[in-house]
């Protein structure tokens, strides 16, 4: 287990180098650099020179990057240029943010998509089947931006119940912890509705399918012949195997959620990654977009790692040596 | 050896025409599901309204009418004008052109390369199966929203980057298909009857295996070009993606990033979001049904 | 072996509503089961075997099955009209069944222990420490070696034959008036097979239970079953006791059975084969279902469907051809 464990781990290195050299690459082919954004019309050739020396633009390109790897291994990715902070300060700033988004919406996503997976499974062809069905479809098929519009024009705007945009009222900043909570989460409201919709959509197909599939396995029918209720029958012996395939979903399913909770972000206008990173990319804020994209990596592939020993954990069969 | 030859040929033939009654039965089988069927004449109709109103419409893309400023939905302009007296009913059908047009360019381009490198690593296993899967690793974990963020912010923002880049990032899933189906397909017996017959390998691969491979990448295309219209018209209305003058649905919603237009202009936003709503709930339903159909497990 | 019969099954009907029309899978099926004796039943794949003790156990997936009618009377109680609750209760106490797929029919994720423990704690007032030594006991009694090492394997563990063995401890772990063995020795090798058989005897005489056996093999049915039951395309065709079927069969579709065993006496003869296929059960032939395929064919047979009717104290048959020569031995 635990060879296995460093075995995996090690596998991920030439992974994330892979994904680090293609953006280093892209932001190498892009027009401009960091000296750019800084630059004044007034500056003689010498100082735009100097500058760009001084955010080693000149450089060759291998060299920057091994550079920058060997910095990143030490903890040191650099300084974010427009913040004056160092990148990991400056994503130490926002991630909560975003990591509150993507688990309250992954948590919402869970509670309503797996049971609503397995009622419309063991009834299948009934109208609970065929609204959850409805229900998932439209999930995956309304544009979250457009779902936000709607209910923001809705909630925000119509009836004036919920906050438009943020995380937090300015008027409240000086007010206790337990207001500015509750400020918070009635700012979340809204996003995590968006986000975690379309999140029950997909784990509510995936739970219906998978479930589809076990309940005709012979083994319920034996736990059916054996006289056991049907609630033992299904919750106990099919969805114990159903749970398997959903596990690795789970994994895989977080690179979505983060392009999905930076994407709600924006439009919410939420303080997080999302908002960082679309500054920062437009601000040519090199250090920062490297540091968010090696962040997001690394939480990918340790995911995908974790919904692999969660899958070797519910299923006997598979063992890691 | 004439011997050899017939049996394989015999194999193969049948093997056609089990093919054949295979492609009959999945048609059969969609059709039943009639929520798919009327979905595909609703997919049909939009396609064709996409193609027809631009042409037989008073008014054109960039045509303004500043006496006409901000109207509301009426005869002469179906959906309204917008703040500059443009007809929103056009607009609406030329963005349809180019959504619809990007979805489907970036999921040929997908298949294609999935196709191709998902083949050679199913079929050669070894190094090249090594190499590619782990390049379809590095894709796979790529913060997808960043890099488009990043590709299209410093490239240009035309719908060639666009479409490249879109292509590029989701290449990796049907290759993957394409791979798994193709190894669990190699050890037939047929497959080796080939080989015994000296059957060069690429003419074998191409000619034997993928028509076998076909019905997946169907399904995967149609649920792909759902899933392709959604991140499309997401990043274009972040401003990510096509930026005006070229309209797509997606940035013809971004004035809805006003208050104001929240507030009072629903024509401006809300029938470019329910286009993207129709056509992607309808290219899902689609895919589901073939999916049902092709794979009859999960039907009873 | 005339006592009082503990199952009865009248004119029972489980149909199939499908899109390409309704299959009887079973129709109008009337048979009774007596203490302690072990009723074979024999027939082709298709023929409604399974989906009949299916209907005993009230297991048949409805829909796309659909009970049509007819009554299974056990212990008083009429099973097709019992509540959730009596049949919760019949299934894995007083009837048990085992099935046809070992490889697939134990719980991938459970302890063997676990699940036959499962079995016993259902139904019997016992804790979980107890239930589990009585799952060990059990494991020992079907002759699982180690019982006690084995009981905290995964079934993935086990093979083909051993797992049909802790279907079978898990099936008697209660003590059930009868035992359901649909085709349990189809999946398993040869030798695994007779063992496995020959288990089944000696726990049945063991706990004086009552086996329904299915199978397609005559072999097996020659050696286990005290009276066989012939079904074809939903239907019994014949039902008599196990040497009358052998040495006088009857109903023509018996007797092409009898002819397409391979015998160890016509070495190098040419298998007789029945002409023919199973008829699709959603298209069945007018009047008698075998008639096409039958050597005897009469007019009548095309036309009318015979019923299934006594033709000496023991045996039942339906066939015109039989009823026929019936009369003619009376005149």
């Amino acid at each position: 287990m635990r060879t296995y464990i460093i075995r995996r781990v090690a596998q991920m290195i030439p992974v994330f180098l892979g994904i680090m050299f293609i953006l280093f690459l892209l932001l190498q082919l892009a027009p401009g650099g960091p000296s750019n954004m800084l630059m004044d019309p007034r500056m003689t050739v010498e100082q735009k020179e100097e500058l760009a020396e001084k955010y080693g633009e000149n450089k060759p390109f291998y060299e920057k990057f091994f550079n920058w790897i060997v910095d990143a291994a030490q903890g040191n990715f650099g300084n974010s240029i427009t913040h004056k902070k160092p990148v990991t300060a400056v994503i130490n700033d926002f991630i909560g943010n975003t990591f509150l988004l993507s688990s309250l919406s992954l948590l919402v996503g869970l509670l309503i998509g797996v049971p609503l997976g397995i009622v419309s499974a063991t009834r299948q062809y009934s109208a609970v089947d065929y609204a959850a069905t409805v229900f998932a479809l439209i999930g995956v098929s309304l544009p979250a931006f457009f779902f936000a519009l709607l209910l923001l024009k809705a909630f925000a705007v119509d009836l004036a119940l919920f906050p438009i945009f943020g995380l937090a009222d300015p008027l409240l900043r000086k007010a206790d912890w337990l207001t500015r909570t509750l400020d918070k989460a009635h700012h979340l409201v809204l996003p995590v509705t968006v986000l975690g919709m379309t999140q029950a959509a997909s784990f509510m197909r995936y739970t219906r399918s998978s479930m589809l599939e076990v309940i005709r396995q012979d083994y319920v029918r034996t736990a059916r012949a054996k006289g056991l209720k049907e609630k033992v029958v299904i919750y106990k012996h099919a969805f114990r195997n159903a749970m398997i395939p959903i596990i690795t979903l789970l994994g895989f399913s977080i690179p979505g959620l983060l392009s999905g909770a930076l994407m709600t972000e924006t439009i919410f206008s939420l303080p997080g990654l999302g908002k960082a990173s679309v500054e920062a990319v437009s601000q040519r804020n090199f250090p920062l977009v490297l540091g968010i994209n090696a962040m997001l990596s690394i939480v990918t592939l340790f995911a995908a790692l974790i919904a692999d020993l969660l899958y070797a954990a519910a299923d006997p069969r598979i063992r890691y040596d | 050896m004439s011997t050899r030859t017939d049996i394989v040929n015999r194999r193969l033939l049948k093997k056609d025409k089990n093919v054949e009654s295979f492609w009959a039965n999945v048609f059969k089988q969609f059709k039943r599901n009639k929520l798919a069927v009327v979905s595909t004449y609703i997919v049909l109709a939009i396609v064709l309204a996409c193609i027809i109103v631009p042409m037989v419409s008073p008014y054109s893309l960039e045509q303004t009418d500043t006496a006409n400023r901000a109207q509301a939905p009426s005869r002469s302009h179906w959906l309204g004008t917008d703040n500059i007296g443009r007809d929103l009913f056009t607009r609406l059908f030329i963005g349809g052109r180019i959504s619809l047009g990007i979805a489907l360019a970036v999921v040929t381009l997908e298949c294609i390369i999935g196709i191709v490198l998902g083949t050679l690593a199913g079929y050669y296993g070894g190094i090249v199966d090594g190499i590619i899967m782990r390049i379809s690793d590095i894709f796979l974990c790529f913060p997808f929203l960043i890099i488009c963020i990043v590709i299209v912010s410093i490239f240009s923002s035309g719908p060639a980057t666009l479409i490249l880049t879109l292509s590029i990032l989701s290449w990796p899933s049907i290759a993957r298909i394409v791979r798994a189906q193709i190894l669990s397909l190699r050890e037939l017996e047929y497959m080796e009857a080939c080989e015994a017959l000296g059957i060069s390998d690429f003419k074998r691969m191409f000619r034997h295996l993928l028509p076998n491979v076909m019905a997946y990448i169907i399904v995967y295309a149609t649920l792909g070009i759902a899933a392709t219209i959604l991140t499309e018209t997401s990043l274009s209305f972040l401003g990510l993606g096509i930026r005006f003058p070229i309209p797509t649905w997606g940035n013809l919603i971004q004035p809805a990033r006003e208050l104001v237009v929240i507030q009072k202009y629903w024509w401006y936003w809300m029938p470019s979001g329910i286009a993207i709503f129709l056509t992607v709930m309808c290219c899902n339903i689609i895919g589901d049904a073939l999916r049902d159909a092709v794979d009859p497990k999960m039907k009873r | 072996m005339r006592k009082q019969p503990i199952l009865q099954v009248k004119n029972l009907k489980t149909y199939f509503h499908t899109d390409s029309g309704t299959v009887k899978a079973a129709d109008d099926v009337s048979f009774d089961v007596y203490p302690e004796e072990t009723l074979g039943i024999v027939g082709e794949s298709g023929c409604g075997k399974s989906i009949t003790c299916m209907s005993i156990m009230q297991l048949v997936e409805t829909p796309p099955g659909k009970y049509e009618g007819g009554e299974i009377l056990f212990d008083g109680i009429d099973i097709m009209k019992a509540s959730k609750r009596q049949i919760m209760d019949i299934r894995g106490n007083q009837i048990s069944m085992i099935f046809q797929e070992p490889m697939t029919s134990l719980n991938p994720v459970f302890r063997v222990a676990d699940q036959i423990a499962e079995a016993i704690m259902v139904h019997q007032n016992v804790n979980k420490k107890d239930a589990e030594e009585q799952a060990v006991d059990m494991l020992r009694k079907v002759g699982i070696p180690n019982p006690e090492r084995v009981a905290r394997d995964f079934p993935f563990a086990l093979s083909g034959g051993m797992r049909q063995r802790v279907m079978i401890a898990m099936a008697l772990a209660c003590k059930p008036k009868i035992l359901i063995a649909d085709e349990p020795t189809t999946a398993l090798d040869v030798t695994i097979q007779a063992q496995v058989l020959q288990l089944m005897n000696d726990l049945k005489d063991d706990y004086q239970t009552s086996v329904i056996f299915i199978t397609h093999d005559l072999g097996v049915i020659a050696e286990m079953s005290d009276r066989v039951m012939v079904m074809y395309a939903g239907k019994i065709v014949e039902l008599a006791d196990v040497e009358e079927l052998f040495t006088t069969p009857k109903h023509p579709y018996t007797i092409g059975l009898m002819k397409s065993k391979p015998d160890m006496s016509t070495t190098g003869d040419r298998l007789t084969v029945i002409q023919g296929n199973v008829p699709n059960l959603n298209r069945l032939p007018s009047g008698c279902a075998f008639h096409p395929r039958c050597p005897y064919v009469m007019d009548i047979c095309k036309e009318e469907t015979p019923d299934l009717r006594d033709i000496s104290a023991t045996r039942k048959a339906a066939c015109w051809k039989v009823f026929q020569e019936k009369e003619v031995s009376y005149e």
